[in-house]
């Protein structure tokens, strides 16, 4: 239930392999969310009391079988189903959470419970033979209708923004051949990778995993579940932005160097935690 | 042409195999069905050789002698020639079925033999070669057909509490 601060209460659900939920606390609280790390061995009843949730990234069990899928079948995955469709909850699904909500039957969620597409190992630039696993900084495009996804509705339609990525598994792939039309039709798709000027391209270097129609998040047909690969909470704060990006966000960060105040201004990534507060307020309100 | 199946396995105790093992018997409803499930690398080498034993020798000089399938420190490997298997025998009740995930776009294959047709040892002999991942699980069934069919209800994922060893949206299964 949501505190009597007004902060409603988010649990951070911590698999044995996760590796983010530090940073990823840190930005929840930073948007006025008390988050709390919530251990996927504690009674999975107990998820019940909190308002929403987030699945960070990492490597739950060690990604063992395939990233994610271990992870789905524990009971507290089905405590979090039950609450995400039947009571409506919202729930952040970053990086290996992402895994895990494709994994459950979350996301895309047109038959909940069904697993309807994969998180496939990234495709290779065949440019430049590297391994599949991409650590870098992208573009995202929000691509979805404003408001049409719960937790990206603090963001306009169309807005660009830098974001990092870290995966070997974050393609997002179906053998449904008409899956795609109904997800775009659907408007399910909230991100896409593009280029700093927001073109969409198939190109490796704007696609990073050769991801089907350059999907970067998606999101539930109630909007309330968001899958992303990429990890908002690695650019919540102006500081962790990088200079040789090039473009507005570079030259903030270079305007605040030596004022430790401005490096603490929010960066994008923060506008996924904020969406996420307003989405528990108007549930709960205060 | 012959085709020769290379497995190679863990020396030590395989987590990965363990923790799904667990995983199916507690969450997939399997405690009483599974005895044991075992996991190998899986290789499938198509070459030319004079005969069947000539084939054998040359996969088994590859996998000691190169490293591109097997790192003596950590690996066991064993040979058999493709398609030779019955499925599924039975061993003490308990009926042994293979179950074959590939993933038909990664491009490990494609990898091993541009790395095969430069190799001094395969001298160009090697003409495929098909990658993925073996799982060997033993069931307790009345039947070699409720073994295939469990076999199946455990490998391939369709919902959140149904299959875990293969996502049909990237992977393929072959069980027998």
């Amino acid at each position: 239930m949501t505190e009597p601060s007004g902060r409603p209460r988010v649990a951070l659900i911590q698999f044995p392999g996760s590796n983010c939920e530090w940073e990823t606390k840190r930005a929840a609280e930073s948007a006025g969310m008390d988050c709390e790390i919530y251990r996927w061995n504690r009674p999975a009843e107990g998820l019940i009391a909190y308002d929403g949730y987030i699945i960070g990234g990492g490597f739950s069990y060690q990604d063992r079988v395939r990233s994610g899928v271990i992870a789905t079948k524990e009971p507290i995955v089905g405590t979090l189903f039950d609450q995400v469709t039947q009571e409506g909850k919202p729930v952040l699904g970053i990086c290996n959470g992402a895994q895990v909500l494709v994994e459950a039957g979350l996301v895309p969620g047109l038959h909940p419970g069904e697993v309807e597409m994969a998180l496939a190992p990234n495709r290779p630039n065949p440019k430049e033979r590297l391994g599949a696993f991409v650590c870098r900084w992208v573009y995202l495009k929000h691509t979805a209708g404003h408001g049409r996804c719960a937790l990206s509705a603090g963001m306009p339609e169309g807005y660009v923004w830098p974001v990092p990525i870290a995966h070997g598994e974050g393609r997002f792939t179906t053998r449904q051949t008409d899956l795609l039309d109904q997800l775009l039709s659907n408007d399910q798709v909230v991100f896409q990778y593009c280029d700093a000027s927001g073109r969409i391209d198939s190109d490796p270097a704007i696609n990073p995993n050769g991801a089907l129609a350059n999907i970067a998040g998606l999101c539930n047909p109630e909007g309330n579940v968001l899958a992303m690969m990429p990890h908002p909470e690695r650019a919540s704060y102006l500081r962790q932005l990088p200079y040789e990006l090039n473009d507005d966000w570079a030259a903030q960060r270079l305007s605040a160097w030596g004022n430790a105040e401005a490096m603490l201004q929010p960066g994008p990534g923060r506008l996924i935690f904020d969406s996420l507060r307003e989405a528990l307020l108007k549930r709960v309100p205060a | 042409m012959y085709a020769i199946e290379l497995l190679v396995t863990l020396k030590i105790p395989d987590v990965t195999a363990l923790t799904a093992a667990n995983s199916i018997r507690r969450r997939l409803g399997y405690s009483e069905r599974l005895t044991s499930l075992q996991r190998a690398d899986y290789y499938r080498l198509e070459l030319e050789a004079e005969s069947e034993a000539a084939a054998l020798d040359l996969v088994r000089e590859l996998a000691q002698r190169t490293n591109h399938f097997v790192n003596p420190n950590k690996h066991a490997f064993t040979l058999r020639p493709f398609d030779q298997r019955v499925s599924p025998p039975s061993r003490d009740g308990d009926y042994e079925v293979e179950v074959l995930t590939t993933d038909a776009e990664s491009d490990r294959s494609a990898d091993l033999e541009a790395a095969l047709a430069g190799d001094r040892l395969a001298q160009g002999r090697v003409q495929a070669v098909h990658t993925g991942v073996l799982w060997n699980l033993r069931l307790r069934a009345d039947s070699p057909q409720e073994a295939v069919a469990m076999a199946r209800d455990i490998a391939v994922t369709r919902a959140r509490d149904q299959g875990l060893l293969a996502n049909p949206h990237f992977q393929a299964v072959q069980i027998g």
